[in-house]
């Protein structure tokens, strides 16, 4: 498997956020949390590998399939925009900031929590050609998603 | 909102996802035209594998094949490339704005 082979085709973005892992991750792992900020709605029962969905933002709609979810962790799914965009690869995962807000070590109860979350997002296919291996064991798109 | 430039930046990214297929291209970028047999000496690859990868190429719209007398010379056609640069930063504004609102709604849990 080849990171550098991606390295020019992928989209990826860090942010810090004030809280630990486990209050990202809430704002992560819930549809309704998810229709805050990820689309304008967040059509998805449930955040478990398996699960389809539908996102829209403004007026474009996205068929969505979770494929890995590792609790405070790691969020990987596949995204495309209808009628005929291109499958992608969406993952986010979670990092503890060392040294909580920055500020001084020594001051303990004081010091907040930080989280890295790490967003990556690139062409299914261009997993597939890199990273034959990634497709092992993660759910292919339902009838529903073929379909289209 | 989904675009023939989607489409176009997948092909292309599928295209030049292929370490191999990298080289070719910038072996392609380094003259105006090349015959595949030319290409194959100045790479590590057989002339077929050339051939292979300047298909793909091909199908992306990165190359075109022009005939030159009894051979094939072949050009680069960049284009889809400046699509797929386009995919990315529209992409990345798309997760800019995401991500803004994420750290909006963390701070708005503080109040």
């Amino acid at each position: 498997m080849s990171v550098e082979a991606e390295q020019d085709d992928v989209v990826r973005r860090e942010i810090e956020l004030d809280g630990d892992r486990e209050r990202v991750w809430a704002h992560v792992a819930d549809p309704a949390e998810l229709a805050t900020w990820l689309a304008d709605e967040v059509v998805l029962d449930v955040l478990e590998p398996g699960a389809e969905g539908l996102l829209r933002t403004g007026d474009e709609l996205r068929e969505v399939v979770v494929d890995e979810v590792e609790p405070a962790r790691r969020l990987a799914l596949r995204w495309r925009a209808l009628p005929d965009g291109e499958e992608r690869l969406v993952e986010l995962t979670l990092h503890d900031v060392d040294g909580g807000d920055g500020g001084d070590v020594d001051a303990g109860a004081t010091a907040r929590p930080r989280t890295r979350l790490v967003v990556v997002e690139l062409p299914w296919a261009a997993v597939r050609a890199v990273a034959p291996a990634v497709e092992t064991g993660l759910p292919s798109w339902g009838p529903t998603m073929l379909a289209a | 909102m989904p675009t023939a430039d989607d489409a176009v930046a997948g092909a292309v990214f599928s295209a030049l996802a292929d370490p191999t297929r990298r080289h070719v291209v910038r072996a392609l970028a380094a003259q105006p035209r090349v015959t595949a047999s030319a290409l194959a000496a100045d790479l590590p690859i057989s002339r077929q594998a050339v051939a292979k990868h300047l298909s793909a190429l091909r199908d992306a719209g990165l190359a075109v094949a022009e005939p030159a007398g009894r051979e094939t010379h072949y050009r680069l056609t960049p284009a889809p490339l400046a699509d797929a640069m386009r995919w990315i930063a529209t992409a990345g504004g798309e997760w800019d704005e995401r991500l803004g609102r994420l750290e909006q709604r963390l701070a708005e849990d503080d109040r």
